[in-house]
């Protein structure tokens, strides 16, 4: 029954982690737009121009 | 740089004598083209900024640009290079940088004109263009660009005149950046959300094994374990949370305003005192999870009432409307460009056409036209001539002018205006929300009800006393009577929003459906801003005139003219013999033969006719007067319908910058009754106001929207600021409407109306499960699993009919 213990910790800490990865990513503006990137994704990428394309 | 202007030059007019009326389309931004330009390929174009902004995306391999578009792509304004030299001036410049460094500059823009998925593909494909470009990326809803550009190869001014010439000229303006503040408090509350719904999802599992094993766990390591940990996590939960209704309740109390932020601390506090109390001594494993739930529905409830429009600024002053800086021209030495803040009395100052005045000058130059409309509302253009006094804030319509300045900015007639003290307006508004007028009820009814179990159990056994008190406090923390504004308003303020009225936050909807007079500004309000009408009902002509007259008017930078020429859709003559235009008269030009005069009844050779309808343009071919065209107000269409409606629930009435030349018309549509005023000053709009406040006829909502109305949105109990198109200046309001909605308008207030009939049928719904809660409580039978259920139901419900609702009435007022 002590092992119940164990793994009520573990999966706290688990849960934590995620916690904290959500928290950073709030942080970090990875939802500051959720609209654009769905419409940037859609173009293609016009082949024979890409000797054109400066190093960015 | 180069390459836009050698693309420009490649094009060539078509050289035959254009005279077909066949009808084009202008390959670039789909408005109607004459046919006159087109380029090698054959596709015709209306101007010549489309028809470079065409070449150049196929230059540079972007014609997937036309794929994407929806063929309304922005037309490119003819740019004045030199007015953006003042962003050379370091201090300007960081006004808008956001980083800066030996070799790269960041800076984020407002680019209005963003509208479609091929603006994104253009603007994120801007290092195509120029290789000084590092990185740009589109953030479409705010409308902005964000840009980091190497500073060698691309100055700040040259991106921006970049970006303006393909038709995305920046808004640049220092306005106060409100919607930053708003966003890091709504980042600040999804954090507190997140660590609320963590906590309160870990303590359900925990509260699990007790709840489902009879007689509750037995196993003494794993019961300490679990309860240690419940307790554990509910202090993040109390302390970080939950912190902001302990601050608010504590803020209320000092101010003696008994808000619902005081029975849910209350209910905090008894809940966790309660709930340590039980599990230290024993006796049971307390209410934390309860606790959890409500600081997580309470926060959910707050998070869906704060609704921002990233787009929309509510808050702006004067200097927003203002440009930035002005060229200065000074004897024997060469034009500078300076901000107006450092403008001083006696300067002499260029401004061109489309500009604002700055700053309140004397005119030096012969003449000029100017449009006060957003000052004053009057929609005609004065004619001013050298030597008299030009009030800040009007626009300049013709070419360049020369002023001497003679007042600072800081002591003009327009920042007087603002500065005065009914713009300090907001702090404390007397208004009480919905919620809390119920809870200076309801407050003190359950802390009596909570000391009168006390008392009542003391003289039986003071352990059910104690837990009869903290059961009251606890059943009675109005959780669903919390909800329920916060879900029904945010429901309301995003169906608002999809139909094109934007509500600063849910009070003003409380304050909206509580709405007992309307007063509406006209020019601009009432009537459309950007086409007073053109009526040509007394003309009398044929094709071949109206291509004369086109032709001729294409020559001319005369507002009055342009607008005839973009309102005649035939095509017109290449080649124009003669072309005389007189300052403040009229044209004259002769084209394929034919003499064509336009302008006032004297210059045509008519005698002056007294007359008071509006601005007339006589037009002569010839020796044949073909009649006039009559520049005249143009009404919203539906608004009548529309005002007829509002007319049964409200009071409405007019107050107008403009003269009365309308009277008649307007008196009809509102009735004979409604008061209706004209050649108001702002300032005498503010006073009427004022006045109408007085009678106290209940809560009052101005509809405007330039300058002049600026200080009576203010003043008003609402303000709502009409905008032309989305991402344009408004003044600081408390809503904001698309124009075109605004034929709309009864059916959004009726709307707005029926939110009231939802609010109290949830409010009836939370104090039936309170009531039911309470009798638990003071018998002394609140067990956790009665609070457990009994608090997520309740808030669940409330919940669910105020979505329902609001659905059912707005399908049933046919908004979207």
């Amino acid at each position: 029954m002590e092992i119940i213990v164990l793994l009520i910790c573990i999966s706290l800490l688990v849960a934590l982690g995620f916690l904290a990865a959500f928290i950073w990513s709030i942080r970090s503006g990875q939802y500051d737009d959720n609209y654009t990137p769905g419409i940037r994704i859609l173009f293609e990428d016009s082949t024979e121009t890409s000797d054109k394309q400066p190093k960015a | 740089m180069k390459t836009l202007i050698y693309l420009a030059l490649s094009f060539e007019m078509a050289t035959q004598q254009t005279t077909t009326s066949t009808r084009f389309k202008c390959a670039h931004c789909g408005d109607a083209a004459t046919g006159a330009l087109t380029d090698r390929q054959g596709n015709a174009f209306c101007c010549q900024g489309c028809a470079s902004v065409h070449g150049l995306l196929y230059q540079f391999n972007l014609g997937n640009f036309y794929e994407l578009s929806d063929l309304k792509a922005v037309k490119p304004r003819e740019i004045e290079q030199s007015r953006y030299d003042h962003l050379d001036d370091q201090s300007v410049e960081s006004l808008f940088l956001s980083y800066q460094d030996e070799q790269i500059y960041k800076v984020s823009l407002k680019l209005p004109q963003i509208h479609c998925a091929a603006c994104i593909y253009l603007l994120e494909n801007l290092y195509r263009f120029d290789a000084g470009v590092v990185r740009s990326e589109v953030d479409f809803l705010k409308k902005e660009a964000h840009f980091t550009v190497k500073k060698q190869k691309l100055s700040f001014k040259a991106l921006v005149i970049l970006l303006a010439q393909l038709g995305y000229e920046p808004q640049l303006h220092h306005g106060l950046d409100q919607n930053k503040t708003v966003a890091d408090e709504e980042k600040a509350l999804i954090r507190r959300l997140a660590v609320a719904g963590f906590i309160f999802g870990n303590i359900m599992l925990l509260s699990f094994p007790e709840y489902l094993s009879p007689g509750g766990v037995q196993e003494p390591l794993l019961r300490s374990v679990i309860q240690t940990l419940i307790i554990l996590l509910s202090l993040p939960l109390l302390f970080y949370s939950g912190r902001s209704y302990f601050e608010q309740a504590w803020l209320g109390l000092r101010k003696r305003d008994l808000n619902i932020n005081i029975p849910i601390a209350l209910g905090m506090l008894a809940l966790f005192g309660r709930s340590v109390f039980e599990i230290v001594s024993g006796i049971g494993h307390g209410y934390l999870d309860s606790l959890a739930a409500l600081i997580f529905f309470l926060l959910i409830g707050r998070y869906f009432q704060q609704k921002t429009y990233d787009h929309l600024s509510f808050e702006r002053d004067y200097r927003s409307f203002f440009p930035l800086g002005v060229t200065r021209s000074r004897p024997n030495q060469a034009n500078e460009e300076v901000p107006i803040s450092k403008l001083q009395a006696g300067d002499h100052i260029l401004v061109r056409n489309d500009e604002i005045i700055p700053t309140d000058s004397i005119l030096n130059s012969t003449s000029t036209l100017i449009d006060y409309s957003f000052v004053t509302g009057e929609s005609a253009l004065q004619e001013k001539f050298r030597g008299d006094v030009l009030y800040a804030g009007g626009k300049i319509a013709g070419p360049l002018v020369e002023l001497e300045v003679i007042k600072a900015v800081a002591q003009g007639y327009l920042t007087r205006l603002w500065n005065q003290e009914y713009f300090s307006k907001g702090q404390d508004d007397p208004f009480k929300t919905i919620t809390n007028r119920i809870s200076q009820y309801f407050t003190p009814a359950v802390l009596l009800l909570a000391v009168g179990g006390l008392l009542f159990w003391l003289p039986t056994s003071a352990g059910t006393a104690f837990q009869v008190f903290a059961a009251v406090l606890i059943i009675a923390c109005p959780c669903a009577l919390a909800l329920s504004a916060p879900f029904t308003y945010g429901h309301a303020m995003r169906i608002l929003g999809r139909n094109g009225l934007f509500v600063k936050n849910s009070a003003v909807v409380d304050k909206l459906s509580q709405l007992k007079q309307i007063v509406f500004d006209k020019t601009g309000t009432l009537t459309r801003r950007d086409q007073a009408g053109l009526d040509l009902s007394a003309l009398n002509w044929e094709e071949n005139d109206q291509m004369l007259v086109k032709t001729a008017c294409q020559h001319s930078t005369h507002p009055l003219s342009r607008q005839l020429a973009d309102v005649l859709s035939c095509s017109v003559y290449d080649h124009t013999d003669l072309y005389d235009e007189q300052q403040g008269k009229g044209i004259l030009a002769l084209i394929q033969g034919h003499e064509v005069v336009i302008g006032s009844a004297t210059f045509v050779g008519l005698n002056e006719i007294g007359h008071n309808q509006g601005t007339r343009v006589y037009i002569r071919i010839d020796n044949n007067i073909l009649g006039f065209v009559r520049f005249k107000n143009h009404y919203r269409k539906g608004m009548e319908n529309s005002i007829a409606t509002l007319s049964d629930t409200y009071t409405l009435a007019v107050l107008s910058g403009d003269n009365d030349q309308e009277r008649h018309y307007l008196q009809q549509v509102f009735g004979q009754q409604t008061n209706i005023r004209f050649n108001q000053s702002p300032a005498g709009k503010l006073e009427s106001i004022q006045n109408m406040k007085q009678h106290d006829l209940g809560l009052l909502m101005m509809v405007g929207d330039g300058l002049n109305d600026a200080a009576a949105l203010r003043q008003a109990d609402i303000g709502m600021a009409v905008s032309e198109k989305s991402g344009q200046f408004t003044p600081a309001s408390d809503v904001i409407i698309d124009a075109e909605q605004l034929s709309k308008l009864h059916q959004l207030l009726r709307f707005v109306r029926q939110t009231r009939i939802i609010i109290f049928s949830n409010l009836s719904l939370s104090l039936i499960y309170n009531i039911t809660g309470l009798s638990f409580a003071l018998s002394g039978l609140l067990t956790p699993v009665v609070s457990a259920i009994l608090m997520p139901v309740s808030s669940i419900t409330v919940v669910l009919n105020a979505t329902l609702m609001n659905r059912y009435f707005a399908t049933k007022n046919k908004l979207r």
